[in-house]
């Protein structure tokens, strides 16, 4: 009785996660000029309007291209800090890791305001640099989760072994650490990529009206129109992230690859 | 309240009644997998019965059947002539120790041991001194307000046992009860282990892959091989008197000789193979004999190894006797023809 | 290893970069707004630098204040224990599946957290307005003749603060709920304990650490939560984090939004220091 009940629940739950995406989806094929849901009819005009839209390309583009430089510098940071722990304990090894994670304990919204108003007081005004910034800020923390996990998981007697042949550091960093966490990297790197392109708190206050990011772009627009339009743009939006997840999937495996432990 | 001992049922008084246990016809598959292939077993009351064999012959499946945490596609289980096959573990009133002990962590060694006493709703006051007094059987009353995780293994292992006998089971399960221990403790909780279930006349049944184990326990022993029960038999018996080669080379019950059986017992069938205890097997030094390969010092005796075209045969010898010999050593091997068995191959 | 730098070169190179990152970029930046806080309010020139706790003064007596802080934190418990409510059948369905049915619905559940905020937001708008999804079926099926007030209020905003939440809240549980041995379950249940016995008193209190996790991490997201509040709320429902917006952007009332900056921070703060304190042992 108590199983079935519960099992019933589990199975209304997983309708309430998904139903809303099938909606839109669906919904993004209607011929009605508002969201119906099953579609009225069948047509593509509202992706086809999309294509005519500039702004959301360019809002596409700033969003792809941010995400991208994101995660390079992110990893960067996050990779060297892991790495840099890993090799050398610190005294107060874990107060610094800590300090590492911060950015993920902190309220988006106060690092958003945080940045508009150091931006402001040293005279800053480069949004896309700023908003490349305050997004490498909040992502560094899942590079070190991530990677710090892969280190964890890590033999040492890999990194002993290679010392012992007479392999000098970098030589160890390069041919041994770094390929036997590339998986972890490269999750890492998928992870930050997402993050950074679905990042709307901290970009709404950087963001400036030339530079407009794909998530802030859509938050202006339906704070003024709920049209399928917009269910078009998010139904685009949900086929790239499950593209995503397949790919996170193949290297690493979904429940690793939310796993925590840094 | 005292735990209510039962008065010791002795298992032979009880052979003209109904058996504890009674398993028939017993077919398990997983997945298409055959774990089970037709088990009938009966264990009397207050008898201890051992189930041995290699892991994956099925002993486990068979203990989680009759437990009732899986569910075989034929055959039935009856405890004390009630047909429980239908019914779910809860139900069944069987008590169970698990190999991991499985003792719930959050909980002390009272709460772990009152647990299956509160599930039958009995009083709180009344449950607790039924608890204490199983706890102090097994010599743990000092330890009753600590977790589980505070104790060593043999602890563990007897709050185990307290919380499956304080129920009062009809049936009593075993998996590898022993099997976390180190040696040492293995043999002193076999003793005692042993001692504890026949002042409780509680008929249990107990997985082993250990022989060792399952000879100084178990009044009788099945031995699995495949889902099948080999043979079922007294310890005893079974040493002297294995039916298959299989089962006397399992338990260790002699040599087997094969090929040149004839040449030690005249008249055996072409194709048997012949048991021959290894005390019985005797050596005389011969030149044109095979070389000792092998000599282990086993305290009481001495062990020769040597290797005969069918493998390698044993002797055990009395130190004095086995003075004669060193590795390297020619000798021939005799045995009685009286002392040798034929066992179907 | 002769090749081997000194120690503390090497970590320089390795850790400097980021310390530094986070000093100009994290460290300062915050410095900078908690000051703000105790700073003048002008309309004239945003503030001026002159020590006072008027704005603390106001946000601790002030009642739009104060029901706007209680109103945050009642909307992160709501949120929270709804969470809890959906999220705990989920993680026990998937914790129990077979091995591809438990893929299956892990890659389901964790979707949403791969999926654009504002595409999930945006699908909740469409489904709880007076002319939306809900509201049509609701009419066709004759169920109400007039559409339901679902959208732009608080209701809205706990339903999309919920869907966004549960895959964080499902992920905790999923993890301690699959590290509780299977043999206990058994135990208990040849003890005599029925399902419900089983789940109260073996379950539920193995799998408190995921519940104080999930818990933990719902709720401060919730309390801080802007885009969502925003959007489903229709500007009627305020919280800390739709203030601070607004005090930083259209009212411009920085040393009062800095103050509320300050509260959220304490709030999070506050709960994660509870959490540590009820969840130390484990």
């Amino acid at each position: 009785m108590l199983d079935k009940a519960l099992d019933i629940l589990g199975w209304l739950v997983v309708l309430f996660i998904l139903g809303p995406l099938i909606v839109i989806i669906g919904g993004s094929f209607t011929e009605t000029p508002y969201v119906a849901f099953p579609p009225a009819g069948f047509t593509l005009r509202w992706y086809e309007q999309l294509l005519h839209r500039g702004d959301f390309l360019q809002s596409f583009l700033i969003s792809i291209v941010l995400a991208v430089l994101c995660s390079l510098c992110a990893m960067a940071l996050g990779v060297a800090a892991v790495i840099g722990l890993h090799r050398h304990g610190v005294t107060g090894q874990r107060l610094f890791r800590a300090f590492l994670m911060s950015p993920l304990v902190l309220p988006t919204i106060v690092t958003g305001v945080a940045l508009l108003q150091f931006y402001y007081l040293i005279d800053m005004d480069a949004p896309l640099t700023g908003l490349l910034i305050g997004h490498i800020l909040i992502t560094i923390p899942y590079v070190c989760r991530t990677v710090g996990a892969g280190l964890v998981g890590l033999d040492p007697a890999l990194e002993e072994a290679a010392g012992s042949l007479g392999a000098g550091g970098l030589r160890i960093l390069f041919r041994v650490t770094l390929p036997a966490i590339a998986p972890s990297i490269m999750a890492a790197m998928i992870f930050v990529f997402i993050t950074s392109f679905d990042q709307a708190t901290v970009s709404i206050f950087l963001a400036g009206p030339d530079v407009m990011p794909l998530p802030v772009r859509i938050y202006t627009y339906i704070d003024f129109a709920v049209d399928p339009m917009v269910a078009a743009v998010s139904t685009l939006l949900i086929i790239f992230a499950f593209g995503l997840i397949a790919l996170l999937q193949k290297v690493l495996g979904l429940d690793r690859a939310m796993g925590t432990g840094v | 309240m005292l735990l209510r001992l039962p008065t010791m049922r002795a298992p032979e008084t009880t052979s003209t009644t109904q058996p504890s246990l009674a398993v028939a016809g017993i077919q398990l598959q997983y997945g298409g997998v055959a774990a089970l292939q037709g088990i009938d077993l009966e264990v009397a009351s207050g008898e201890f019965v051992a189930l041995l064999g290699p892991s994956g012959c099925g002993k486990t499946s068979l203990l989680r059947t009759i437990a009732g945490f899986v569910h075989p596609q034929q055959g039935a289980v009856r405890l004390n002539g009630r047909d429980v096959a239908g019914l779910a573990p809860r139900h069944r009133n069987i008590g169970i120790v698990f190999q991991s002990y499985a003792l719930f962590p959050h909980m002390s060694v009272l709460q772990n041991v009152l647990f299956g006493l509160e599930c039958r709703g009995i009083p709180k006051s009344a449950a607790t001194q039924r608890a204490r007094d199983a706890i102090g059987l097994v010599g743990l009353s000092a330890f009753a307000d600590r977790r589980p995780k505070q104790l060593s293994g043999g602890q563990q292992q007897r709050v185990a046992l307290a919380r499956a006998i304080v129920i009062e089971p009809d049936l009593l399960l075993l998996d590898e009860p022993l099997g976390a221990l180190d040696k040492q403790l293995r043999v002193q909780m076999q003793t005692e282990l042993k001692a504890l279930q026949r002042r409780l006349g509680v008929t249990a049944l107990f997985v082993t892959h250990d022989q060792e184990e399952a000879m100084s326990m178990a009044d009788r022993i099945v031995v699995m091989r495949d889902g099948k029960i080999a043979q079922i038999d007294t310890p005893e018996s079974l040493f002297a008197a294995p039916n298959s080669a299989w089962v006397c080379e399992f338990v260790g019950a002699g040599n087997l000789l094969r090929g040149d059986a004839a040449s030690i017992l005249p008249g055996a069938p072409p194709g048997s193979v012949v048991q021959v205890p290894f005390d019985k097997l005797r050596v005389s030094p011969a030149a044109n004999g095979m070389p000792i390969t092998g000599r282990r010092f086993l305290g009481a005796m001495v062990e020769l190894q040597m290797a005969t075209p069918g493998g390698i045969v044993c002797a055990h010898l009395s130190p004095a006797a086995a003075s004669a010999f060193t590795i390297g050593t020619h000798v021939h091997l005799h045995a009685d023809p009286a002392d040798c068995r034929v066992l179907p191959h | 290893m002769n090749t081997q730098m000194p120690r503390r070169a090497a970590l320089a190179l390795y850790l400097g970069p980021v310390t530094l990152f986070y000093l100009v970029f994290l460290v300062a930046p915050y410095a900078m707004v908690l000051r703000l806080s105790v700073f003048r309010f002008s309309a004239m020139q945003l503030y001026i630098p002159q020590f006072t706790l008027a704005n603390y003064t106001a946000v601790l007596t002030d009642p739009f204040y104060l029901a706007l802080m209680a109103r945050t934190i009642g909307l992160g418990v709501l949120v929270t224990v709804i969470s809890l409510l959906l999220g705990y059948p989920l993680a026990l369905k998937i914790a129990r599946a077979g091995p591809r049915l438990k893929s299956l619905l892990i890659a389901i559940t964790l979707s949403p957290l791969l999926i654009n905020l504002l595409v999930r937001t945006y699908a909740w708008l469409v489904l709880l307005g007076d002319t939306g999804v809900v509201n049509k079926w609701l009419q066709a099926l004759g169920l109400t003749t007039a559409p339901l007030p679902l959208g732009g209020n608080m209701f809205a905003v706990v339903v999309g603060l919920v869907h966004v939440s549960l895959p964080l809240m499902a992920l905790s549980l999923i993890g301690v709920l699959e590290r509780i041995d299977a043999a206990l379950v058994d135990a208990a249940d040849s003890l005599g304990a029925s399902r419900a016995r089983i789940l109260r008193k073996i379950i539920l209190p193995l799998s408190l650490p995921g519940i104080g996790a999930g818990s933990l991490l719902v709720f401060t997201f919730t309390i801080s939560a802007f885009i969502t509040p925003s959007l489903l709320g229709g500007n009627r429902v305020s919280t800390i984090s739709t203030v601070i917006y607004e005090k930083f952007t259209f009212s411009a009332n920085w040393p009062v939004g800095a103050t509320l900056v300050m509260a959220l921070l304490v709030i999070n703060a506050a709960v994660i220091a509870l959490h540590g304190r009820l969840f130390r042992e484990a």
